[in-house]
């Protein structure tokens, strides 16, 4: 590959400020990038480094009260930073000569049309295509973005495709117009990881092939260090480092990317603390789920007497929780394993199956076999962590009544009592306990995990189900949540399952890992063992397929695909 | 998508987050609902313009010249009276003076009717804070003093006109808007009590009980209203005194408006239940009625308030058509729609519009404000949301 000599999009200076209550602030401030043809330029940064605004200041798409207030966006002859905002000129080139694909899959295609007709209409506009000439575009598109049997596909409903798929037609309407730079705003953050794999190959063709200059935008070390050329690193609002890929990732001189390229690493392997204190070799078992299952939809007709099948989302699961471990439970999405958890309390009821309950004093239970008194019992015991630390705090009620609320409803504290509780609680995990009056608004996404985390412990649990507690936070904070877990389990000798879609994570907390897959474990042994060394097929297409965070060492094209054993389909 | 980047950039070093808290300025949900209803130009109007009926209706004794049923023979259908600052004296010089003019009258025996020329040589000197009628204010002080009147209390004054038996509209109306938008209020918020409680349980439980109090609410909604309201409002017994039919009618119109507030309530219910804070009380060993008013209910106050607001006006209207009817609340009670009822014949119409015109058009101020005010809540409610 040769630098042409002169950029397809040059970027200079731009500002992009948003005109808040108090002042203004500005989320993209004096950026300067050059997009080649043939090059995909990776623009990395944590949420809120103003890196998707960049992205839609391209395209003019930024809308208010945002807008570009300074510099200037180089394409061809014209400055697009100089184009107004809903003007001919801009319409010219979104679409056509600059193509953009979206984060959201489901989102941003239109459920009432076909896929076809979503992919004729850009042909039909930019290109003026004639319907018929538009429709066997169309189809020759899809065969790029490798839709299989587009012939047929091409008049099938956004919906009756997966995540991955219509992600493919995000892809082929982007490319529609042949266009010379591709944005990619987190293409892949939306999918699974093996998904994810087979989406950036086909990105990575098709803009080799093309020619065309590219512009990545991810929070993901790895996703950049697999198909980028050349990275620039955003922090809250600038460019504090950029070169190729090679220099950024081995020779970084700002601070903030090696904090970056340092928390992405650490997941790579087990956590330090893991190597020392092994388990108690007496360990007894404090869970154990035999057979359990769920089956949703099941209909049954007047008599009583079945009539559908229903879906089963989690079948013949069986695991032993170990006193003082950490068990992780891996899975795509759909695999069941938040269906899983929420079994496991009966927040969701299964049909099949016991969970056994020991708890170090006192007779072990069935949890399926409790009134809601003797489940209200056991929720004292086993507590929950949420993915989302935006929805799962009440936003009408402070942080000192949302850790409290646990320890009043069970008489535990209350008065002066519950307030010392509460700032004992958040200094355990990491806040000023004189930050308890505020609202969950008023804290950022990692603080908000702590608050939860605190909510969880309030009532001295044995043990903590974590659903994807880390996989809403930016990766530097990813890391201190896991260490706080660790740390916490650790002083308080917890037993943890840890349920996640990122292997990194699980690798890094979990001592032992069950693998899940169409609702059952495939899999289930030493977390090492399974990340280094795994036995079943489908583990080892879902740990060949992670991004590895060195662009000397890619990953992706080591790659082992799983083919489903039932459908035999031969790949690309 | 398109929110500005609002992440805190002390996420790196929790133990900076404290130092960085007190920077940024933390608003309660309730300032920011301010905020975003403040941009709402037309809904801050309506808003002073409920303000300002409501204080009329509190003051209304005060405010009001005359009582409801002042009569003056001499004065029937008169027409509204204007204002004058000037007065002109026969000997040419003026003096600065609020005042009207008083009426000759003349009768048309022919067609029964009489008619009113000012005369402006009967200078009526008006002035504020005046001696009048005496009353007695909220059942608890006797005073005659009115915020408005002629200065001379053996003098009438019709800044509305009169109607048949001569009584002011003006006054009438000032009293009117004391029943009228009481009325709202109450009736609202027995609809509220119930909307709230058969919402909530619908949107919380679902399943049967859901189905159960939807059917209802839609056989409810089904019953024509009208002949409904005409039916209970015939039960009413004649001999009932004025504040007990009051309140039967604010029951029966009420009974019948509270299902649009269950179902936007169960509505609200059903999208909150999914919510993970709701699963995390459930966890944190809350019982039922703690999960629906502890942590679901407060986090539609705003919601429920700018419902509330929007069903007002439709109880107002109701009261009104059923008192226009005949069927609801009686004179001596004076409500915008008692003061219609006497505009039902064309006659009265011909002759006097101002009867028909001014209640109207108290009517509508009313519900538009009302309207106004509730979009205006209603875009506000969601400040997290933009």
């Amino acid at each position: 590959m040769t630098h042409d000599p002169t950029p397809t999009l040059s970027v200079r200076n731009l500002t992009v400020q948003f005109a808040l209550r108090h002042g203004t602030l500005s989320a993209v401030n004096d950026v300067s990038f050059d997009l080649w043809p043939g090059r995909t330029l990776g623009l990395v940064g944590e949420s809120g480094s103003g890196k998707s605004v960049t992205a839609r200041a391209l395209m003019q798409l930024v809308d208010p009260p945002g807008s570009i207030t300074g510099g200037q966006i180089l394409f061809g002859d014209a400055d697009i930073a100089k184009m107004p905002r809903r003007g001919t000129e801009i319409r010219r080139i979104r679409g056509a000569q600059i193509g953009m694909i979206f984060q959201e899959p489901m989102s941003s295609l239109s459920p009432v049309h076909t896929v076809g007709s979503q992919i004729v209409e850009v042909l039909r506009l930019h290109l003026k295509l004639s319907r018929e000439g538009a429709r066997a575009r169309a189809i020759e598109l899809m065969r790029l973005v490798e839709i299989p049997d587009p012939e047929h596909n091409i008049d099938r409903y956004t919906f009756e495709f997966s995540g991955g798929m219509r992600q493919r037609v995000m892809i082929a309407i982007a490319l529609a117009g042949d266009p010379d730079v591709l944005i990619a705003d987190e293409p892949t953050t939306a999918l699974d990881v093996t998904t994810q794999a087979e989406v950036l190959d086909l990105i990575k063709r098709i803009q080799r092939e093309r020619g065309m200059s590219m512009l990545l935008i991810t929070h993901d070390m790895g996703v950049v260090a697999e198909i980028a050329d050349d990275v620039a690193v955003m922090y809250r609002g600038k460019i504090v480092e950029s070169g190729p890929v090679d220099q950024v990732f081995h020779q970084t001189t700002h601070p903030y990317t090696q904090k970056l390229l340092a928390s992405a690493l650490k997941l790579e392997r087990a956590a330090d603390q893991k190597k020392q204190d092994l388990r108690p070799p007496t360990a007894r078992v404090i869970l154990k789920v035999r057979q359990l299952g769920k089956t949703f939809g099941a209909g049954s007709n007047a008599y009583g007497a079945r009539t559908t099948q229903g879906v089963r989302a989690v079948q013949n699961v069986s695991f032993d929780l170990l006193e003082g471990e950490s068990l992780g439970i891996v899975g795509e999405s759909g695999s069941g394993k938040t269906t899983l958890g929420r079994l496991i309390l009966r927040v969701i009821e299964p049909t099949d199956g016991t969970i056994e309950y020991s708890p170090d004093t006192g007779q072990s239970v069935d949890i399926r076999a409790l009134n809601k008194a003797g489940l209200r019992g056991i929720y004292r015991q086993i507590r929950f962590v949420f993915q989302d630390p935006f929805s799962s705090l009440n936003p009408r009620m402070s942080v000192r009544q949302i850790i409290g609320e646990p320890l009043q409803i069970n008489g535990i504290a209350s008065g002066q009592g519950l307030v010392s509780k509460v700032s004992d609680l958040l200094e355990m995990v990491g806040l000023e306990p004189a930050m308890m009056e505020r609202y969950p608004h008023a804290f950022s996404g990692g603080q908000r995990q702590r608050i939860g985390i605190a909510r969880a412990l309030a009532l001295d649990p044995r043990i903590l189900i974590a659903d994807e507690a880390t996989s809403a936070l930016d990766v530097s904070v990813r890391s201190q949540i896991l260490d706080l877990l660790l740390d916490l389990q650790k002083r308080l000798t917890l037993s943890v399952i840890f349920i996640s879609h990122d292997i990194g994570v699980v690798r890094y907390f979990c001592d032992r890992v069950a693998v899940m897959r169409h609702g059952e474990i495939v899999e289930i042994g030493d977390a090492q063992t399974i990340c280094t060394s795994p036995t079943h097929p489908y583990t080892k297409a879902l740990i060949s397929a992670v991004p590895y965070p060195d662009p000397r060492t890619p990953r992706m094209n080591q790659r082992i695909r799983f083919i489903e054993p039932q459908t035999q389909k031969a790949p690309q | 998508m398109q929110t500005p980047p609002t992440e805190d950039p002390h996420e790196m070093d929790p133990h900076l987050a404290g130092a960085a808290g007190s920077t940024t300025a933390v608003a309660s949900q309730w300032q920011l609902v301010a905020w975003r209803f403040g941009r709402h130009k037309l809904a801050v109007i309506a808003l002073y313009v409920i303000v300002f009926l409501y204080l009329i209706g509190i003051f209304a004794e005060f405010l009001a010249p005359y009582a409801t049923d002042t009569t003056r023979a001499k004065y029937t259908y008169a027409p509204p009276q204007g204002i004058g600052l000037i007065v002109h004296q026969p000997d040419g010089g003026w003096y600065f003076g609020l005042h009207s003019f008083g009426y000759d009258i003349t009768v048309d025996e022919a067609a029964m009717r009489r008619s009113f020329t000012p005369n402006p040589d009967k200078v009526i000197p008006l002035g504020f804070f005046v001696h009048g009628e005496p009353y007695r204010f909220w059942y608890m002080f006797d005073t005659d003093r009115h915020l408005f009147g002629p200065t001379d209390p053996k003098d009438m004054v019709y800044l509305l006109g009169s109607d048949r038996l001569g009584r002011d509209i003006l006054s009438r109306m000032i009293h009117a808007t004391r029943i009228s938008m009481s009325i709202g209020l109450v009736g609202v918020a027995i609809s509220l009590c119930l909307g709230i409680f058969l919402g909530s349980i619908s949107g919380f439980y679902g399943g049967r009980v859901d189905t159960i109090i939807q059917r209802v609410i839609e056989i409810v909604s089904a019953m024509p209203t009208i002949p409904l309201w005409m039916g209970l409002a015939a039960a009413i017994p004649l001999g009932w005194p004025p504040t007990r039919v009051y309140f039967t009618v604010i029951a029966i119109v009420s009974l019948l408006g509270w299902t649009s507030l269950a179902r936007e309530v169960r509505g609200r219910f059903f999208s909150l239940r999914g919510e993970d804070f709701v699963t995390a009380a459930r966890l944190d060993g809350a019982s039922e009625m703690r999960i629906i008013f502890r942590h679901m209910l407060p986090s539609i106050t705003s919601h429920i308030l700018a419902m509330v607001t929007l069903a007002v006006p439709a109880m107002i209207i109701a009261e009104t058509s059923l008192s226009f009817l005949g069927i609801g609340l009686k004179p001596p009670v004076v409500s915008w729609g008692v003061l219609l009822q006497d505009a039902q014949n064309l006659r009265a119409i011909s002759n006097a519009p101002w009867l028909l015109l001014f209640p109207s058009l108290a009517v509508m101020l009313a519900v538009l404000a009302f309207n106004f005010l509730g979009d205006g809540l209603r875009d506000a409610a969601d400040p997290y949301d933009a």
